[in-house]
């Protein structure tokens, strides 16, 4: 072939998603240092999607918005699907609190958008292992064999795959036949399967689950990125970030096998286990609750939004990132989190007169939205909350930088409209909770700048 | 009132007449038809509720193009976790050209060019016209293709390029002739 055709064969592909990194850089040097390239690529997209669209009237393909054939790695990664040749014996059938903070994801599911593969929907349809219970915000369920579900409902019956929590205030809830349920909240990833015996991954975020006793021998197995987990029947949350995986143990006890090194541990009540590569797994006593905490995003990146480093100018930051959720696209905001409870420090218990300072950025005048997610002292979800500034939005004084300054009040905090209409068994008022952790939005319609250097926990009212 | 809905008809009218340029432009970005579609149809919603931000006189297709990349990028987090660089030399490239050359088509000549590749593909030998489909409607790759047809990948590389040479010279012939 000569270079033309390479070059239209590469251009080709890049529409298909088929190009490896090193081909990418190369269309992209192709394109940056040659117009011609540029006006060829252009055309060339143009007519293959004329081709494409022709074809594809042709052939009849549906176009069901309900259920969209999309790439297979999210549920065919081999750790997606990975037996857990576990070996553990069977735990106490207690309420236990775990929080897990774990290493990133095994797989980036960086080919995702690979050649769509034609799916019917009788091979999706499958036994339903589960139904959703409720869920707000933006969420995205993905089944077993790839197909994107955009039509959630309370109700709706589900075969195994993943859920996935878009955003900090996303919430699901779900039972299993077993009357079993599992909540995640925040920008999460669960997938989860039943053949007799549960198996959920955990590859990112946080979830809560309310397990019934088990079958003997098949206890529920959940897998994060570093740590295997099995539970009989129990109550507990887990929560999976970045690096390392901490568990805390509140009552009965826990095994944990660390995927690493092969080593397991048994964790009792009130002891905890920090897993990181080479690390020690002893037990160590769970530090006592506190009443006040600060970010360090000086020394700790995390959550939603994307980490600035420190520079001359201004210290280390999480900036907000464009987020529309996938229920209202109406809405473009503007939205960070931060991390708080279950990291190496102690869990962090608020108090009836507590206040959040924020301390950040804004490029321009807007409402500053503040919201939490609390759990009870087992671990169990507690529910969300939105502080209000009441008559002191929006935020329109700023010093030279763009700097500003704002408190929240526990006092003035109300339950967050996305768990509003699912209030049963949860907390009516954050007081006498564990922080697990917060964010911070805008909702202009377009970039506010928001960027946040610091946030406080003050357990009083400054007079 | 009837200024605010006459507004609204014409940017959504100009809006879905550039459908094909906007599709094209986000499989560029999301290398996936089926995403791109989604992404196109999420753009249109955002366009059906914010045509009032539109300023008439400026590109409907550039304006629209805007609403597709932040579509496209929302897709890609949703994902792709992270990036890669060379995703985002890519992306920002693709940007660029776009920019530099994509030109919207009016109705009418959308219509003659899609009637022509229909009258040109039935013109396709069978074989030609497998491969095509098979690369275009199911989206497979060279080797999925050549095993489901019974060919070398590099018999499926050359099929392909003659194949769609022959429709784009079908397809010029016949927009001269028709014009």
């Amino acid at each position: 072939m000569n270079t033309n055709q390479s070059r239209d064969e590469l251009f080709d592909r890049h529409l298909r998603g088929e190009l490896t990194e090193v081909e990418k850089e190369l269309v992209a040097e192709l394109l940056d240092s040659d117009a011609a390239a540029r006006q060829r690529f252009v055309a060339l997209a143009q007519w293959d999607t004329e081709i494409a669209e022709t074809i594809r009237e042709h052939a009849g393909t549906p176009h069901n918005k309900d259920i969209l054939p999309s790439g297979k790695a999210l549920v065919e990664s081999p750790s997606a699907q990975k037996t857990l040749l576990s070996q553990f014996v069977t735990l106490p059938t207690v309420a236990v609190f775990i929080v897990l903070l774990s290493g990133l994801l095994y797989q980036q599911m960086s080919t995702f958008f690979a050649p769509v593969e034609k799916t019917p929907h009788s091979q999706i349809a499958g036994s339903p292992i589960a139904t959703i219970t409720g869920f707000k915000g933006s969420l995205l369920w993905t089944g077993n064999q790839g197909a994107i579900v955009l039509d959630m409902h309370v109700g709706r019956e589900l075969t195994g795959g993943t859920i996935e929590g878009l955003a900090p205030d996303s919430w699901f809830e779900l039972q299993f036949q077993d009357g079993s349920t599992a909540t995640i909240s925040g920008t999460s990833m669960l997938t989860f399967a039943d053949v007799g015996q549960k198996k959920l991954r955990l590859k990112q975020g946080a979830f809560t689950a309310d397990v019934v006793p088990q079958p003997v021998g098949k206890p529920m197995i959940i897998q994060t990125p570093s740590t295997v987990i099995e539970v009989v029947g129990t109550r507990f949350e887990v929560e999976a970030l970045q690096a390392f995986t901490t568990v805390n143990v509140r009552e009965g006890s826990v095994r944990l096998k660390h995927l690493v090194d092969g080593n397991a541990v048994d964790i009792p009540a009130n002891y905890r286990v920090i897993a990181k590569a080479g690390g020690d797994l002893s037990p160590m006593p769970l530090p006592a609750a506190e009443n006040y905490w600060k970010s360090q995003l000086d020394i700790q990146a995390g959550g939603f939004g994307k980490w600035l480093p420190a520079t001359k100018n201004r210290p280390a930051a999480q900036k907000a990132l464009p987020l529309i959720p996938v229920n209202n696209p109406n809405v473009s905001l503007s939205l960070l989190s931060i991390p708080v409870s279950g990291r190496n420090g102690p869990p962090v218990v608020l108090t009836p007169n507590a206040q959040f300072i924020v301390r950040g950025r804004l490029q321009h005048p807007a409402k500053i939205y503040f919201g939490i997610a609390m759990s009870y002292g087992n671990g169990e979800f507690a529910g969300m909350f939105r502080g209000d500034l009441l008559k002191k939005q929006p935020i329109s004084e700023f010093d030279e930088e763009h700097g500003f300054e704002v408190i929240y009040q526990l006092s003035d905090f109300t339950v967050d409209p996305c768990v509003r209409e699912k209030q049963n068994g949860l907390a009516g008022k954050p007081d006498g909770l564990y922080l697990d952790r917060l964010w911070i939005f805008t909702n202009t319609g377009s970039s506010s700048g928001l960027m946040v250097h610091e946030v406080e926990l003050i357990p009083e009212k400054i007079k | 009132m009837e200024d605010r809905d006459n507004k609204k008809a014409r940017v959504l009218k100009a809006a879905f007449g550039c459908r094909t340029e906007l599709l094209a432009y986000a499989r560029s970005l999301l290398g996936n038809f089926a995403a791109a579609e989604d992404a196109v149809q999420e753009a249109m919603v955002v366009v059906m509720n914010k045509y009032d931000q539109f300023q008439e006189g400026t590109s409907i297709l550039a304006w629209c193009r805007s609403i597709v990349r932040f579509e496209a990028l929302r897709a890609k987090r949703r994902y792709q976790k992270e990036q890669s660089l060379a995703q985002q030399l890519v992306d920002d490239a693709v940007d660029a050209a776009f920019d530099e050359f994509q030109v919207g088509r009016n109705h009418d000549e959308t219509a003659s060019r899609r009637e022509a590749i229909r009258h040109c593909l039935e013109r396709l030998n069978d074989r030609g016209r497998a491969v095509l489909e098979s690369r275009f409607a199911d989206g497979l790759g060279y080797k999925q293709i050549g095993d489901q047809l019974g060919m070398t990948i590099e018999a499926v590389r050359k099929s392909l390029f003659r194949t769609k040479k022959q429709l784009h010279s079908c397809v010029e012939s016949r927009l001269r002739v028709t014009s």
